[in-house]
């Protein structure tokens, strides 16, 4: 009854109304992008007031969060049937060898990562990332403690700005004078490889949002976190800007 | 809460709070990456729609604070003598410096126009003899922009056939971080080579929420320094006080509308050689100079529409010099005159955003009005009055201009920038004018100019830019030129402007990640050739003072090329220009001489310090005799070695404190360079510490 013709139409028609799909779903949401990590353990560094106040939505407080597509639905590109977005899918054994993972955010459809059978949200199918802190922070921690404020506040600012040094404004958002600032938040491990990364705030711009992620990804490693701040992973969140006035 | 989860939370708080304060952040650490120290990187804004320098489509120089800071100037000479193409010319004090762009521009008047000066957008103008034609402080900048060429007079200037240099005053918030209310910052500054001592004080409040205030204060004096030689060289004194306060107010939530309004004054009281540019007599007058400019604006970017992007300003500026006590020529001079030059000026411009078809535009409009009274009364030692000069005539000018600038996008990789600007002017004889000698009552002249343009950029890459532009672009005469008469010589009434057809080529190369993840390769050159017709000349013979007889070839190349990897950074600027009088073939005097600039630093974010050095290369170079073309005389080449050291604590009792230390001329080599009519500072430490409450 069927052809082998007819299903390999069919699959593919269904490949293409799926990849449109995702193609639009993809296009609407805000960008978001996380690697998959075994058993690494949280610390979530947000607070809601901080992050409010600089317009970052903050999800590990908040029930709901301002983005609620980014937590409530990762999107593919994070996903291991996406081979060519994540070199390094998980964090080798030996971390120094570790090649830095490439993070994406989906403004391309990821090849062959919407499975036909779930056409309605492609995403579900895949095995659920954490992409978010909201989604990961009923784990205890392994170890919690803190060091001197100060000693964090010092680490904060060198991540800070090893991560600017990074960051490149690409060069057609740049020359149709497109500017905004995009929030994301990103959780490393000890050696300052990144495990996860998303868009917690886009600026509306996918090339920006896209360009925060890479900078993201070109930084690792970061500066590893001092010994006295516990815990096997950090997460942080920040605000690049792209500007076109001074 | 389990006792460990109230642990968590502090050390969260603590990151959360560091990462998240961006913007005040990296304004403390911009100079602790090695590669926020490119130039090319930098943001233009002069140029209709904001760009980055290496996108521009012609050769510009951004300095901003940091630079500013870093350079530790007493004078705008100073300032910009690291600046590619750009030249202090005349004398090397607060009073008597003008500058050159591109072999234009001399301290003495008419030319100078050719090189046009704005602060936030108001037009400054002097044509004081001898005493140089911009009188502020560096300190009250935070941002220096230099366009070479004279496609940027369609937005920025009438008549820049040399270039513009536009300066940007400070902000309060430049100094509120976050949610500061108030802000303080000191500052102290020693120069060892003339005593100088520098002390300046901001304060930045934010009474509410959409209210900002800016008042700042500096006093600025220094002796005359001494060459490398170990001569004093008189006058070289760096003097001046100055006060800037500033306010704006953003109606609404979104920071793009608000209503703004700044007084700026500079002053200096002091004795001084009448010739303060050459010091070509040893007579000495005392002058009291006063430049104040207020300016009220009107910023809305409308947001969500468009077609509208406003910004308004009317403005209100005078430069007057009140000289006493004049020795040199007190009866043919006046023993005591007023030089004032007061203007009102207003204009409006608006950017639309808008696509037809496939086409992207970012379209400028503006309208510029300019009312200009130029008074010179002198007064003999019996209280007799006379107003003006023969050579420098009292007057009005009135202009009006209207300029139209579309950044055409064509799909990826093509950019055009078409631009026209339309000028009319009127220009009104003062009292004590006349045609010729003292007989003859002059009339008004009207004239007008159009002068269009137009900029191509191409990517060839995502790395390679090429650009280039045509411009066509007339400088109306102004007062000097039409009025100025001799005892048998008539005033110029027939002038007619003077017009430069300029051509212009060059190329990009901006690379990321050449040997390092975030090393920066940036490169740019640009080639012009700017050919002058009509230009206007003085002259000798007994007809009209001024003749447009001349024809004038300039041409030269600016290269500017940098790398900056994590710690370490190197910056070069090359210029070279020649101009020649096409119908001698005889070169200018005011061509400065080749010259290279390089600097190499290194960063070293832990400590909080940057170190590096600083060299000057500059190649010989003659001057002429205009009438046979002989070599009349020569500057000798002059290699300069400087250092400099910025360390900002990053942690401890001395956190916020800055400290910046400029080892100048270690060699205390001995040099003047061409354009300049005294020899510079020999060995000279700078030293400058400031603080930010």
């Amino acid at each position: 009854m069927a052809s082998p013709g007819n299903i390999l139409w069919a699959t593919g028609g269904s490949v293409l109304i799926n990849g449109a799909f995702l193609a639009l779903l993809i296009l609407t949401l805000p960008k978001t992008a996380a690697l998959p990590q075994d058993d690494t353990l949280w610390v979530s560094l947000e607070t809601a007031a901080e992050a409010q106040a600089e317009g970052v939505a903050p999800p590990a407080t908040k029930p709901t969060p301002p983005v609620p597509q980014a937590a409530s639905q990762p999107v593919a590109a994070s996903s291991p049937q996406a081979p060519a977005q994540l070199p390094s899918p998980k964090p080798a054994p030996k971390p120094t060898e570790t090649p830095a993972p490439a993070l994406a955010a989906p403004d391309k459809k990821p090849a062959n990562s919407a499975s036909p059978t779930a056409p309605a949200a492609p995403t579900a199918a895949t095995p659920a990332p954490i992409s978010a802190p909201v989604q990961t922070s009923a784990r205890p921690p392994a170890a919690a403690a803190s060091g001197g404020s100060k000693h964090a506040a010092s680490y904060a600012a060198r991540v800070r700005a090893h991560i600017e040094g990074f960051k490149v404004y690409p060069p057609q958002a740049r020359r149709r004078h497109q500017t905004g600032r995009v929030g994301f938040s990103f959780t490393i491990d000890r050696q300052g490889r990144i495990l996860s990364a998303r868009i917690t705030k886009s600026s509306g711009i996918p090339a920006l949002d896209q360009a925060a992620l890479d900078m993201l990804s070109a930084a690792q490693p970061l500066p590893k976190p001092p010994s006295d701040l516990a815990g096997d992973s950090l997460g942080m969140n920040s605000v690049v800007e792209f500007g076109l006035t001074e | 809460m389990s006792p460990f989860k109230h642990a968590r939370l502090m050390a969260t708080t603590a990151l959360t709070l560091c990462l998240l304060s961006a913007p005040a952040f990296a304004q403390e650490t911009n100079n602790l990456d090695a590669t926020t120290q490119l130039s090319l990187g930098k943001i233009v804004v002069s140029t209709g729609k904001e760009k980055v320098a290496i996108d521009t489509p012609q050769s510009v120089t951004v300095l901003d604070q940091e630079d500013i800071d870093n350079a530790q100037a007493g004078t705008v000479g100073d300032l910009l003598e690291d600046v590619a193409g750009v030249d202090a010319a005349g004398g090397v004090s607060s009073l008597g410096q003008g500058l050159n762009i591109r072999g234009m521009g001399t301290a003495l008047s008419e030319s100078d126009s050719r090189v046009v000066f704005t602060i936030d957008g108001v037009t400054k103008f002097f044509e004081g003899y001898r005493m140089g034609s911009l009188f502020t402080d560096p300190e009250l900048y935070k941002r220096v922009e230099v366009l070479r060429g004279p496609s940027s007079s369609t937005v920025y200037g009438t008549g820049a056939l040399a270039g513009t240099v536009n300066f940007t005053t400070k902000d309060a918030s430049d100094f509120l971080k976050g949610d500061d209310r108030f802000a303080l910052r000191t500052k102290a500054g020693y120069v060892s080579n003339g005593d100088g001592t520098l002390a300046s004080v901001i304060a930045a409040l934010k009474p509410t929420e959409n209210l900002d205030l800016l008042i700042m204060a500096n006093s600025r004096s220094s002796d005359d320094y001494q060459d490398g030689n170990g001569d004093t060289v008189s006058p070289s004194q760096a003097s001046g006080a100055s006060a800037l306060v500033k306010t704006r107010y953003y109606i609404g939530g979104d920071r793009q509308h608000s209503l703004w309004a700044s007084a700026q004054k500079w002053r200096s009281d002091s004795w001084q050689m009448y010739d303060q540019q050459a010091a070509a007599f040893p007579s000495m007058v005392r002058r009291q100079t006063e430049d104040t400019n207020y300016v009220i604006g009107y910023d809305n970017g409308f947001a969500g529409n468009d077609w509208l992007d406003v910004k308004a300003q009317i403005a209100f500026d005078e430069s007057a010099t009140d000289q006493t006590d004049n020795e040199f020529a007190p009866t043919s001079l006046g023993y005591s005159s007023q030089y004032t030059y007061k203007t009102v000026q207003a204009k409006i411009e608006n950017v639309s955003t808008f696509k037809t078809g496939p086409l992207d535009h970012f379209l400028t409009v503006g309208v510029q009005t300019y009312d200009q009274q130029r008074r010179n009364p002198r007064y003999s030692l019996t209280g007799t009055v006379t107003n003006g000069a023969t050579t420098h005539p009292e007057g009005d000018m009135n202009r009006i201009s209207l300029y139209v600038q579309d950044e055409i996008l064509v799909g990826d990789k093509l950019t055009l920038i078409p631009g026209v600007r339309y000028d009319k002017s009127k220009l009104k004889p003062g009292a004590g004018t006349y045609v010729v000698g003292s007989t003859g009552t002059p009339s008004d002249v009207d004239l007008d100019a159009v002068s269009p343009k137009l900029a191509v950029l191409y990517a060839v890459t995502s790395r390679i830019n090429v650009f280039g532009s045509l411009s066509h672009t007339e400088r109306l005469p102004i007062l000097d030129e039409i009025y100025t008469r001799g005892a048998a010589q008539t005033i110029s009434l027939n002038l007619k402007p003077e017009v430069s057809e300029n051509k212009e080529i060059g190329a990009s190369y901006a690379q990321r990640g050449l040997f390092t993840g975030n090393d920066a390769l940036n490169l740019k050159l640009t080639v012009y050739q700017n050919d002058f017709t009509n230009l206007i000349t003085r002259t000798s013979n007994t007809a009209a003072a001024y003749t447009n007889v001349g024809e004038a070839r300039y041409a030269g190349a600016e290269v500017e090329a940098e790398y900056a990897a994590r710690r370490f950074y190197t910056r070069a600027a090359y210029s070279t220009v020649n101009g020649y009088n096409k119908l001698t073939g005889i070169a200018f005097n005011t061509i400065p001489a080749e010259q290279l600039n390089l600097t190499a630093g290194w960063v070293m974010p832990e400590w909080g310090l940057s170190l590096g050095w600083r060299g000057e290369f500059a190649g010989r170079q003659n001057a002429y005799s205009a009438t046979t073309g002989a070599v009349s005389s020569t500057t000798d080449s002059h290699d300069i070695h400087n250092l400099f050291l910025t360390w900002r604590p990053q942690s401890g009792a001395l956190e916020g404190v800055d400290v910046r230390l400029n080892w100048d001329n270690i060699f205390d080599v001995y040099y003047q360079p061409h354009l300049s009519y005294l020899p510079a500072a020999g060995q000279t430490v700078r030293l400058t510490v400031g603080k930010t409450f």
